[in-house]
């Protein structure tokens, strides 16, 4: 895992997509993402975000069907890879590692 | 009834962006749009532009590299592509060629930078294709002709009266070296003594005076704008001012400024002020006739004269006044600087 990065926002959308399950994509996870950090975001981000993460083989992608309200557009739907999984375990495992070493005395 | 998103927006996506993001992108900002529109229509629209153009960016903007390969092009590039590995392989070459084409280019460069400084010289004059100096060939020694600038004193005013088709003539005679003394200490300078006409047939640029006039009174001198500093601090300042002027073997004399001009880089003439001619034939001791030859002659002639049919002319009024006159003939003045050498009474190089 050395060599693969993940940035802060990169790293949200990955969790989002794996949360999602089946049903990311750029709308939904944009919505969701919204919802739980309070903060208005550009659909431009996600949309970044997503291809950083499918270039690196964190997540892939298909196309869904045809909806009448995104003007002829198919939804592009993305699931998480084992690879991603890999990375969100390990950067879990890390942030948990570390934050153990936060000593209790100083904020008691 | 389906909103639609603004069209000039959606066209700019579909222009800039990848095929393979094309979908997925205009999709997703279509469905947000719609969702936006019930709430507010002009916020929406305001979303839909700014998501548009937000999206403007490397990773999205398609290639608009032509895929179209064409023979001429991918042979120019190949052999680009071939002079780098080259370069690469035989790095002293490299250098060798480098420095020797630079230097040569840079070469040609301050040549071409230099004749044409050279062609220019002379040339700004405004009357410069009229503008022309008398010479004389005169028999030299073992059957050789010579070609002399100096002609008598009494041709300009020969010319004046009896050639019509001569608008300016301008008489001129280079003063020894000498010092111009004004309000503060004196200044080595070089002076020359010139008909009246001098600044009509030499279109200097005039800094300070009356173009017509600055010649006119006897002990008029015109100063260039960096002796007119010098002398008095500036050119305006100078007009009216007394000057005394030393001049070797020639004695002193007092002249007032009457004009300043601005001495041009692009010039034979090599001079820091100009008094009158008037004040030459003073200080001459030569006798005036047609035997002594003190002065330089330069004229212009008037719009449409030939300048060979002038020749004839010139020619008879000479013999007229001189039984064994030389023959007398026109050089364009601007010609002087670079065709100014004579063999035999022909052109044979200069400078």
């Amino acid at each position: 895992m050395k060599h693969h990065s993940l940035g802060e926002f990169e790293e949200l959308v990955l969790l989002m997509v794996a949360g999602l399950h089946d049903e990311a994509y750029g709308v939904s996870i944009l919505e969701n993402l919204q919802e739980k950090l309070e903060k208005r975001l550009n659909i431009s981000a996600v949309h970044m975000a997503l291809k950083r993460l499918e270039d690196k083989g964190f997540v892939r992608s298909r196309f869904g069907g045809i909806t009448a309200d995104r003007g002829g557009r198919r939804k592009k739907f993305y699931a998480i890879t084992a690879l991603g999984k890999r990375m969100l375990d390990y950067q879990y495992a890390l942030r948990t590692a570390l934050y153990e070493q936060i000593p209790k005395i100083s904020f008691r | 009834m389906k909103a639609t998103p603004p069209k000039r927006a959606l066209n700019f996506l579909r222009w800039f962006c990848r095929e393979d993001c094309l979908e997925e992108i205009e999709g997703d900002l279509t469905e947000i749009f719609q969702k936006q529109y019930g709430r507010s229509a002009a916020k929406a629209k305001r979303n839909f532009m700014l998501s548009v153009f937000r999206h403007f960016r490397p990773a999205f903007i398609k290639s608009f590299k032509s895929r179209v390969h064409r023979n001429s092009t991918d042979m120019i590039r190949h052999n680009i592509l071939i002079t780098y590995r080259t370069f690469l392989r035989y790095k002293s070459s490299f250098l060798i060629n480098l420095t020797g084409l630079t230097t040569g280019l840079a070469c040609a460069l301050l040549i071409w930078l230099w004749v044409y400084d050279e062609i220019s010289i002379d040339k700004f004059h405004l009357s410069d294709n009229r503008l022309y100096q008398v010479l004389r060939n005169i028999p030299g020694p073992l059957n050789t002709i010579e070609t002399s600038e100096s002609n008598s004193a009494l041709l300009p005013p020969a010319l004046t009266a009896e050639m019509p088709e001569v608008e300016y003539v301008v008489p001129l005679r280079p003063a020894m070296p000498g010092i111009v003394t004004g309000q503060k200490e004196g200044v080595r300078a070089i002076g020359m003594f010139a008909g009246k006409d001098f600044f009509n047939a030499f279109t200097y640029r005039i800094v300070a005076g009356n173009r017509n006039k600055l010649l006119a009174q006897k002990e008029a001198m015109v100063i260039s704008d960096a002796l007119a500093v010098k002398l008095f601090g500036s050119p305006a300042n100078s007009i009216g001012k007394t000057v005394m002027w030393d001049v070797e073997r020639q004695g002193g004399g007092l002249h007032i400024v009457s004009g300043v001009f601005r001495k041009p880089e692009q010039s034979s003439m090599e001079f820091d002020f100009l008094t009158t001619h008037d004040a030459f034939l003073e200080r001459s001791r030569m006798d005036q006739n047609w035997y002594s030859n003190p002065i330089m002659v330069y004229l212009t002639l008037k719009d449409g004269v030939e300048p060979a049919a002038f020749n004839i002319k010139l020619n008879e009024l000479y013999r007229s006044k001189r039984e064994d006159a030389g023959q007398m003939f026109l050089q364009r003045f601007s010609d002087r600087y670079l065709y100014g050498h004579f063999e035999n009474g022909r052109v044979a190089g200069g400078r």
